[in-house]
């Protein structure tokens, strides 16, 4: 990997906690993890030779989130339609905040957790919170973390090298 | 490092994952509450552990002896201080060997990027000293002064690892002076008044 003198590429996802926002960074031999507050920064680095394994973990928080928000929308909805001659509009902005909140959570699909387990810890990626996504950046790690321990299986061709068949 | 590995639990029903793992078969739900999950396995987790260096002793007089341990046989020099260094103080960190006292040197200076656990943010403290008091503007007439120096005073201190530019420091002197300046404005026709 080409780096610079600007060494961290970002990966998707970012998770949000109350006053703090944590993302994951690609370095060249190590994940950074940055969990970033108002006046400061926490990192956390994840050396590819030294990750065991990367487990992900299905979660039931974006289906409860999914339904918080329909029923939310539905009840809207229902003012809207019970107070159809007098103030009306008033619900509108809620019910299609809520909406728009019930659509995206929807759209991002199954919520997980996912952790990386090394011999000197576990601890969990905040970013990679969605399974989706979760599963698209282990599979774009697998490579670089296979190759810092020497296993090789996904090497391209060596420039050159004779092509069977 | 510590020979028990930390533990890798369910997250559901916290039941050990890692003994019901084999090579064959990696997990796709969790052996006592069934919840799915899915594992990507890497070559170190069937490695040994790497059994932590104990240091040679020093066998001949004329032999270079470790700075901090003098009896123990000097394994390569320090690349900051050029100490020589035994197989126990030597630390590999961005592939420079370094010695203890250099690395809490560099460390205090920013310079050790790859061992820093935290960074602290001067240039949102400046910006944040010269936009939040604006919402009671009175405030400001101490503040401006005090965004304004934390700018300058801060403007080499390290920031975050990750590329940053100096647009905040700058938009921090920025809104800093102009309410000086509203300050002195203000000032001015108050005394001009009276
Ligand atoms: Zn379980």
């Amino acid at each position: 990997m080409a780096v610079s003198d600007f060494r961290y590429l970002r990966l998707p996802g970012s998770g949000r906690r109350l006053v703090s926002v944590t993302r994951l960074w690609l370095g060249e031999d190590h994940l950074l993890q940055v969990e970033r507050h108002s006046f400061g920064e926490d990192y956390r680095r994840f050396y590819f030779r030294e990750i065991k394994l990367i487990v992900t973990q299905r979660t039931n928080r974006g289906r409860n989130m999914n339904i918080v928000f329909g029923v939310l929308t539905a009840l809207l909805l229902l003012a809207i339609w019970a107070s159809r001659s007098s103030v009306w509009e008033a619900w509108l902005v809620p019910a299609v905040c809520l909406g728009v909140l019930l659509i995206s959570n929807a759209l991002k699909g199954p919520t997980c957790v996912t952790r990386v387990h090394t011999a000197a810890q576990t601890a969990e990626i905040y970013s990679l919170n969605r399974l989706r996504r979760a599963h698209r950046v282990i599979d774009r790690l697998r490579p670089l973390i296979e190759r810092a321990q020497g296993h090789d299986s996904t090497a391209p061709r060596p420039a050159g090298a004779p092509v069977e068949g | 490092m510590a020979a028990d590995a930390p533990a890798l639990d369910c997250i559901f029903c916290h039941v050990p994952l890692l003994p019901a793992f084999t090579a064959e078969s990696l997990l796709a739900e969790c052996p006592a509450c069934h919840a799915p999950l899915t594992l990507a396995a890497f070559p170190a987790l069937y490695h040994q552990q790497v059994v932590g260096e104990v240091g040679e002793p020093v066998v001949m007089d004329t032999e270079s002896s470790c700075f901090y341990h003098p009896q123990k046989r000097a394994a390569v020099p320090c690349d900051d201080c050029g100490r020589f260094l035994c197989t126990l103080c030597e630390v590999v960190i961005s592939d420079r060997h370094l010695c203890p006292a250099c690395i809490e040197g560099s460390r205090k200076k920013g310079d050790l990027k790859d061992i820093e656990s935290s960074r602290i943010l001067y240039d949102n403290i400046a910006l944040a000293l010269a936009i939040w008091p604006m919402l009671i503007f009175y405030f400001t007439v101490v503040t401006a002064p005090i965004a304004v120096f934390v700018a300058i005073r801060y403007w080499k201190a390290p920031t975050s690892i990750l590329k940053r530019t100096k647009l905040r420091f700058i938009a921090a002197i920025g809104i800093g002076v102009l309410q000086m300046v509203a300050w002195g404005a203000v000032i001015v026709t108050l005394a001009s008044k009276f």
